[in-house]
């Protein structure tokens, strides 16, 4: 997948063709977006098994919307915005069905299986459900860091707030998470029937 | 300096987000503290698998592929396909044209009658001829002079329909 760093310019054009029905770009659009809006949907929604379904309804909510776009924000302002209003309607609509946060209990510890890319997942899965502990903005701004890598200038105009309030999200998110997963880890090693 | 305030700056240290008196002040620390020097670790480990979180995002080929599936993307692609495209923009052209000469022939009539009269008198010559062609048609059984027609635009819609689902897709 192609990653695009598109100026103010490049974009308005870019909507312009396709508002014209090129579809190449509207692909694009897309395209060099895909990550920003994989991270909000979630941050937002959640991480696990509905991803895709919600990426999709954003691309149709974008597509129907294009036309809206004025260019007074930029394309990535524009397009998280949306990503995360459909994000928190399809959370909302689906909140009973995703797995609840007891299930934790549930995940292999990183010693049950000697298979590296098995622990890496459990681990990877097992920070992702902490991070749904975290509050909501610092968990946007730790996704879009970590998964849509971006910059803390770029994550500061995505999120339309200041760059000190992003580092302070970035870093609090982090001591949060490192104490969690001290704390279960420490759990862990006491053995089963402690909680 | 506490254990706590060289927590926090643990936090950012991977982030290269530390002044150099700050990185230094965490190095010194971490040197003589056993407690800071596992956090210190523990936001590698942190670091690690917060970059292999993108491992697990959906991939955008098939993502792609799913939204350009759907009906209602597809049936404007369809639309766009079969109308713009250059047989029946070609045939946009020839409409034009045609409403131009309908329009304003006459004011072409001049420019031919100075070429000379011979040019002239060809010209008056073969139009009046095409329109008495279609005059005797029509006289002589309107039926199939639209039957003709019809045909004629029934083969041109089929070659445009045929050019835009070859092409009109890419």
């Amino acid at each position: 997948m192609e990653e695009f760093r598109l100026d103010a310019h490049e974009e308005r054009e870019l909507v312009r063709e396709a508002l014209a029905a090129n579809e190449r770009a509207f692909r694009k659009i897309l395209e060099s977006h895909y990550t920003l809006i994989c991270s909000v949907v979630r941050a937002v929604a959640g991480s696990r098994g509905e991803t895709d379904d919600i990426v999709q309804e954003v691309f149709i909510k974008i597509y129907r919307a294009l036309g809206d776009f004025r260019g007074e924000a930029r394309l990535s302002t524009w397009i998280y915005r949306i990503a995360r209003n459909e994000a928190i309607n399809a959370a909302a609509r689906r909140r009973p069905a995703m797995v609840s946060i007891e299930d934790c209990e549930e995940l292999p510890a990183e010693t049950d299986s000697p298979d590296a890319s098995y622990r890496r997942r459990a681990t990877r899965e097992r920070l992702e459900r902490l991070m749904e502990r975290l509050d909501e903005q610092h968990r946007t701004a730790l996704e879009l860091r970590y998964v849509g890598e971006k910059s803390y200038e770029e994550i500061a105009e995505i999120m339309g707030i200041p760059l000190g309030t992003v580092k302070t999200c970035i870093h609090r998110a982090k001591l949060s998470l490192k104490r969690m997963l001290t704390t279960e880890a420490k759990a862990l090693e006491k053995g089963p029937g402690i909680s | 300096m506490n254990c706590n305030r060289i927590e926090e700056l643990c936090a950012r240290y991977y982030d290269g987000d530390l002044s150099d008196e700050e990185r230094r002040t965490v190095d010194e620390h971490v040197a003589g503290c056993a407690a800071c020097r596992q956090s210190l670790e523990a936001f590698a480990a942190l670091e690690t698998s917060l970059g292999s979180l993108k491992e697990d995002i959906p991939s955008w080929k098939r993502a792609e592929a799913r939204f350009f599936r759907r009906p209602q993307i597809r049936r404007r692609r369809l639309f766009v396909g079969i109308v713009f495209n250059a047989p029946v923009m070609l045939g946009l052209l020839f409409v034009a044209l045609g409403l131009v000469l309908l329009i304003v022939g006459d004011l072409f009539l001049p420019a031919i009658h100075s070429l000379g009269p011979r040019s002239a008198s060809a010209f008056d010559g073969a139009m009046r001829e095409v329109v008495r062609l279609f005059t005797d048609a029509a006289a002589v059984n309107p039926i199939v002079l639209a039957a003709i027609y019809g045909f004629l635009a029934f083969a041109l819609m089929c070659g445009t329909s045929v050019f835009a689902f070859r092409f009109g897709r890419k």
